[in-house]
């Protein structure tokens, strides 16, 4: 399940995929092991909060499908 | 001693470098506002600052995060500080502990202290990083003499990381400390970005990545960093201001919202300041009268009311609006908004083969082409960025409002066709996306991870500064370019080569070299040397136009009609920009993009007066000949997109559907 297409509107950053240059990108930022939650959701993107009293992010479809997470 | 302040984007340092250095940056609740480093002495030390553009890591992803890499790495700073927001102090500290591990004197600034979410305890971070610490905010004391004495501290140590003794990373340390050495950075930065898998580090060692987990790094520095965290930063409590505000500004109405709130910012800017520009218009025309009266020569007398009065006068009495407007995009940036205006917009422009991303760029291009050129190196896809550099000057610029809004106000016309001209410069935008989709390569996914920051009232000072910098930049212009130009026209419109002094008339120097090319604006409406002439001047400055018509005659002297005056603006919109933004597009894309802008403007002024004009002597002529004219016209449009689609389709063959939605590989 990834970021994109879950269901529920939080849960915890379970890994990352994608190619290396997404994958470090991403990493970089911290994600793995963060709390999110889903605020808002476009066609083409998903607005998440990350962690609690973290940062806020808009994150493209393709990012998001390279997000796994673990509801909850 | 020289410091660099390096740091996430959007966490204040160029207002900090402002405040540091009393300039006037440009700064903006957005990201990909500094592109580019400046430097400039504190007044009264001998302490040189500069701003870095913001970056996530040391490893760079775009254009800007390259100069800032680069200049810590390479740079010969005596400290770099890392400027860090204090809501948000886990992922900004990332950075700093790379460049600690490159070995570089480094010490932290908290920012923006008046609106930490709770308390926060600077000495207990400066104890558990080991480095000076300094909490700055808008709101308090110039922290001048802190940082200062901040960094005298710092210069004199090097920060000792806990994890740089983790075995993995030692055993790496040790087999990479030689290459290292080579290439003159820190063996413990070499070893763990070696780790990370970073090409630019391993194409310069010359060598394959080691074995070990590629995303230790990451996760050593994120321990340590939530080691440090741990106390000094008082838990958060729920949903904030933000998050209650985005729930309605970024839900089903979010487009809605969009749009009326850009509406909202073009009536304000034509209704409000229309009664104070007809006012400045007034004493232009009297002081002009006045100079008339002096005496003294004939020419003199001309070149003072015509030249100068007049002149630069017609494109001053438009300050008030474009003060406002400078006035209203200041206020929507600081609040935070201009950052959802991307993700609002996202959806729109992935169909056109961009991100909301140029979202900013093309806002931006309201203001100033030259400025939205530059700001479209944040966007990371080079295709993609190359794209929104060419297509923002078609969205018209404030000093082309100048134009609009003085021939709408002669002529009587509605607000709506100022509202027109702007969407049209958008739709034509649009077009050249789409063409460049339909005929050129297609732009690889953009990474859009945007941060949102959060939503704050704007600053009256931060909005004054910035509505301030433009007007005077505005100003500047017309006391400088527009001035000479003006000057310069006056000249060849009342001279000729024969006999000296003309005091206008078609025996001028200018009226015989426009007058060259005056045929070719004919079936436009507007094939007379003074539009011509005025054109010419727009290429300097677009408000150069209005004064070189006023200059040569006012508007009934260059205008047969209505028709002739929109059909003039219509071009006016979309012909080639300024000089300012054709260098700026030739420095970020090539003199080829440059010389393709100017051809493919011109091209599409000309084909979009030519349509209107000849559309609207038709409508004159004869109603039902027309009609029949744009029933042709609409067929041939219809044809030309079906078969737009079959060459997409073609090229779509063997694409997800998604990736056929979006246009990415």
């Amino acid at each position: 399940m990834t970021l994109f297409d879950c269901p529920s509107a939080r849960g915890k950053i379970a890994a990352i995929g994608g190619d290396p240059e997404t994958h470090r990108w991403l990493a970089d930022s911290g994600l793995i092991g963060l709390s999110y939650t889903v605020r808002a959701r476009r066609r083409n993107a998903v607005l998440v909060d990350f962690g609690a009293g973290g940062f806020s992010a808009a994150v493209n479809v393709a990012t998001a499908k390279q997000i796994l997470v673990v509801e909850g | 001693m020289k410091i660099a302040l390096c740091g996430n984007p959007n966490v204040g340092k160029t207002t900090l470098f402002n405040r540091l250095t009393r300039s006037g940056a440009p700064v903006g609740n957005w990201h990909g506002v500094t592109v580019e480093a400046r430097s400039k002495r504190i007044r009264g030390t001998d302490v040189i600052v500069a701003d870095l553009p913001g970056a996530y890591s040391l490893t760079p992803r775009t254009a800007e995060e390259k100069v800032t890499s680069d200049g810590v790495l390479f740079g010969d700073y005596d400290v770099i500080f890392c400027v860090a927001e204090v809501n948000n102090l886990r992922r900004n500290l990332y950075i700093l502990t790379q460049i600690a591990e490159a070995g570089k004197p480094v010490a932290l600034i908290v920012n923006m202290m008046d609106e930490a979410r709770g308390k926060v305890d600077l000495e207990l971070l400066s104890r558990r990083l080991g480095i000076p610490v300094v909490g700055a905010s808008e709101k308090r004391e110039n922290p001048r003499g802190a940082i200062i004495a901040a960094a005298e501290r710092a210069a004199k140590r090097v920060v000792s990381l806990p994890y740089a003794t983790n075995r993995e990373v030692l055993s790496l340390t040790e087999k990479y400390a030689a290459y290292a050495r080579k290439i003159g950075l820190s063996p413990t930065y070499v070893a763990l970005k070696a780790a990370e898998r970073d090409e630019s580090v391993l194409s310069a060692l010359g060598c394959n990545a080691p074995s070990a987990d590629r995303d230790l790094p990451s996760a050593l520095r994120y321990a340590f960093i939530d080691d440090v965290l741990r106390g000094v930063v008082e838990k958060n409590s729920a949903a904030s201001r933000t998050v209650k505000i985005d729930r309605i500004v970024l839900g089903r109405l979010a487009l809605p919202i969009f749009l009326t709130v850009m509406a909202a910012v073009f009536v304000i800017t034509f209704e409000a300041g229309a009664p104070l520009a007809a006012l400045l218009n007034g004493l232009v025309e009297r002081a002009a009268n006045a100079a008339r009266g002096i005496p003294t020569t004939e020419w003199v007398r001309s070149l003072i009311s015509d030249g100068v009065i007049m002149g630069v006068g017609a494109a001053l009495s438009l300050l008030p609006q474009v003060t406002l407007l400078f006035l209203l995009t200041a206020i929507l940036q600081d609040s935070g908004y201009m950052s959802r205006v991307a993700f609002v917009t996202d959806d729109f422009f992935k169909r056109f083969g961009l991100s909301g991303r140029a979202a900013f760029s093309m806002a931006l291009g309201l203001g100033c082409s030259a400025t939205a050129v530059l700001s479209a190196r944040g966007i990371e896809n080079k295709t993609a960025r190359r794209r929104a550099a060419f297509v923002t000057p078609f969205c018209p610029c404030s000093a082309r409002l100048a134009v609009f809004t003085s021939v709408t106000a002669y002529f009587g016309l509605s607000g709506f066709v100022v509202a027109a001209l702007y969407i049209l410069g958008f739709v034509v935008a649009l077009l050249a996306l789409r063409l460049m989709q339909v005929f050129g390569k297609a732009t690889a996914a953009e990474r859009l991870l945007m941060e949102m920051p959060p939503y704050r009232l704007p600053n009256a000072k931060r909005v004054f500064k910035a509505t301030w910098r433009n007007a005077c930049a505005f100003v500047g212009r017309i006391g400088s370019v527009v001035f000479s130009v003006s000057v310069v026209m006056w000249v060849l419109g009342n001279f000729s080569l024969r006999g000296g002094f003309t005091g206008g008339g078609e025996d001028s120097l200018l009226c015989t070299v426009s007058g060259i090319f005056a045929p070719v604006f004919k079936p436009l409406g507007f094939g007379n040397w003074r539009a011509v002439a005025a054109l010419f001047s727009g290429v300097a400055a677009k408000e150069s136009v209005i004064s070189v018509i006023t200059a040569l005659g006012g508007m009934d002297a260059v205008f047969g009609s209505r028709a002739a005056a929109v059909s003039f603006l219509i071009f006016t919109c979309l012909y080639v920009p300024c000089v300012a933004t054709l260098a700026a597009l030739a420095r970020e894309n090539g003199a080829v993009s440059a010389s393709a802008s100017i051809a493919a403007h011109t091209a599409a002024a000309y084909i979009a007066s030519l349509a209107f004009y000849g559309g609207a002597r038709l409508y004159a002529y004869d109603r039902t000949v027309f009609a029949v004219a744009a029933a042709c016209v609409a067929g041939a449009i219809v044809v030309l997109y079906v078969a737009a689609r079959i060459i997409v389709a073609r090229k779509n063959k063997g694409r997800t559907k998604w990736e056929k939605s979006t246009n990415l590989r």
